[in-house]
């Protein structure tokens, strides 16, 4: 029961980042069904990361410039 | 209307949004009626500006012309020429990684603006002024958010298969894509790459699960409503991970037998200065509009011909000495030099349907100009190759020629019939100069100082 309740946690989790498509998947070129759902798994994964990435560098970015500054005025 | 379908070139014709063809010899694209919300959001938001502006996209004119097909014409424009198109699998390792570094920039980009590109084909990128550009000004649409890039499965068989077999296990399995038209089949590279790739996350998730996943759905049918999409910072996440990817991959061009030709040879100072001297005054004397320098190595004399104002092909067969090229190129801002890989015994053929889509090395020329330095001996001596053909297939791809004789008396020479018995009764002087002066005429002829070498110029008869 817990363990679903887990699970359960962690679909939600997983559809507030994925979105339902909304149209299908029209392109000149085949994307590939494997390709598609394979992506949408890895891009979900990364785009984790990316967002940590992105704080990141906004953290060391902000103490970078505080340190800059207590340079200038030294 | 400018043209009839006799105009069309023959390999645009995957994609509805339009085609290229030629009127008068310039080369034109009509865009479809179809494509039309696509295209004027690609030049309403600014993303064409930005593109043409960071030297990612061609640029082109609108023309007001009609095209070959008016009933399903929306514009026909001209987008710049460029000078000598080339195919990925002619490329050398950095080559390749900064077209899909280019490639991926253009994708970032493009999500900026409320668009994404709809194929990656590594077809799409052509070198000009040195650096690569994409070609296909329809290759964008509008972003849909949520929809998964359509293009990341072509992207990852068209440049990260090839670059990670360069990469991982040998810098000529990059010769598969010219097998594979459409890109590695990602199960084969999967195979192909050593096991401790299974350990990295790039080549784990983008080609061996995307391999096993492309295997795994290859006969199912898949709702697509039931698959969940991918948000707009997924999206940017995923294309930053390809970027961080890509850009990891390294290849090393260490010494091969050519890539350290000039710092190896017996060639002495004293007659690489007069070969080139020699060369130079040549070049100097013809004024080429462009030249191929045939067996270039790491490309000496092709930036000496660029330095005479031609646009010069850069050939070789060793891919280290390729690399050394354009990387010497990239660094010196030699933008009128293109490097590539091409092996005259066996140059990249027409392939693609019809035999049409990609066109063969000889019918990319003609040449102009040839350079054929320290090659004679190879094609006859090492590879059998009659002095009356070389004469041959010179005279079909060029009007003029700068070419060097390397007799038998030369080291190089007497090392390759070390091993091998001297069929080649007729490799002398004279034997060349009559192969050659049946379809030549002789305009100049310097020997070489401190060697055995000539150097010849000749005008096509």
């Amino acid at each position: 029961m817990r363990s679903e309740s887990a699970r359960s946690v962690g679909l939600m989790g997983m559809l507030a980042h994925l979105r339902i498509f909304q149209s299908l998947f029209i392109g000149y070129i085949g994307a590939g069904t494997g390709s598609l759902i394979i992506q949408v798994v890895i891009a979900a994964f990364v785009g984790g990361l990316f967002v940590l990435k992105v704080y990141w560098r906004r953290i060391t970015g902000f103490f970078k410039r505080g340190k800059e500054c207590e340079e200038v005025e030294e | 209307m400018v043209s009839n379908s006799a105009g069309i070139v023959p390999g645009s014709f995957r994609d509805p949004s339009g085609f290229l063809f030629r009127h008068a010899g310039v080369l034109y694209r009509q865009v479809n009626r179809v494509y039309r919300d696509h295209y004027e959001a690609l030049m309403g938001s600014g993303l064409y500006d930005d593109l043409t502006g960071a030297g990612l996209l061609i640029p082109h004119e609108d023309t007001g012309l009609e095209g070959p097909r008016p009933d399903v014409s929306l514009t026909v424009i001209k987008p710049e020429a460029v000078p000598f198109v080339s195919y990925p699998y002619e490329w050398c390792f950095s080559q390749l990684k900064d077209a899909a570094l280019a490639t991926l920039e253009i994708q970032r980009r493009a999500l900026t603006f409320g668009m994404c590109l709809k194929d990656a084909s590594a077809y799409n990128m052509q070198f000009l002024r040195g650096r690569p550009v994409m070609i296909d000004t329809l290759s964008f649409e509008r972003y849909e958010e949520g929809r998964p890039w359509v293009a990341y499965s072509q992207f990852c068989r068209h440049f990260l298969a090839p670059l990670m077999l360069m990469s991982y296990e040998d810098v000529r399995l990059g010769q598969l894509s010219r097998v594979h038209i459409d890109g590695i089949p990602l199960d084969l590279v999967a195979s192909l790459l050593p096991f401790r790739t299974r350990l990295k996350l790039s080549s784990l998730m983008h080609i061996h699960m995307h391999a096993r996943s492309d295997r795994r759905y290859a006969h199912k049918q898949v709702d697509p409503e039931r698959l969940r999409g991918v948000s707009p910072r997924s999206f940017e996440g995923l294309i930053d991970n390809l970027r961080t990817a890509v850009n990891r991959l390294r290849w090393n061009p260490g010494g091969t037998e050519w890539a350290d030709y000039y710092g190896e040879t017996n060639y002495s100072d004293a007659a690489f200065e007069h070969k080139s001297g020699v060369v130079a005054g040549f070049l100097e004397r013809l004024g080429p509009e462009r030249t191929w320098d045939i067996g270039a190595n790491t490309g000496v004399f092709s930036r000496l011909a660029a330095e005479h104002g031609a646009f010069t092909i850069s050939m070789d067969v060793d891919p280290a000495c390729v690399e050394k090229n354009y990387l010497a190129c990239s660094r010196d801002g030699a933008r009128d030099v293109l490097p590539l890989l091409v092996d005259l015994f066996n140059p990249s053929p027409a392939i693609g349907w019809d035999l049409s889509e990609r066109m063969s090395i000889l019918e990319r020329g003609p040449a102009g100009t040839v350079l054929a330095l320290a090659l004679v001996h190879h094609l006859v001596i090492s590879n059998n190759v009659p002095l009356d053909k070389v004469a041959r297939f010179f005279s079909d791809i060029c009007r003029h020629l700068i070419i060097e004789f390397v007799p038998k008396s030369d080291s190089q020479v007497q090392w390759m019939l070390a091993t091998r018995e001297d069929i080649f009764t007729d490799y002398d002087r004279a034997g060349f100069e009559e192969a050659f002066g049946t379809r030549f005429e002789f305009l100049d002829r310097v020997d070489i100082k401190s060697s055995d070498r000539t150097v010849y110029l000749m005008k096509k008869r």
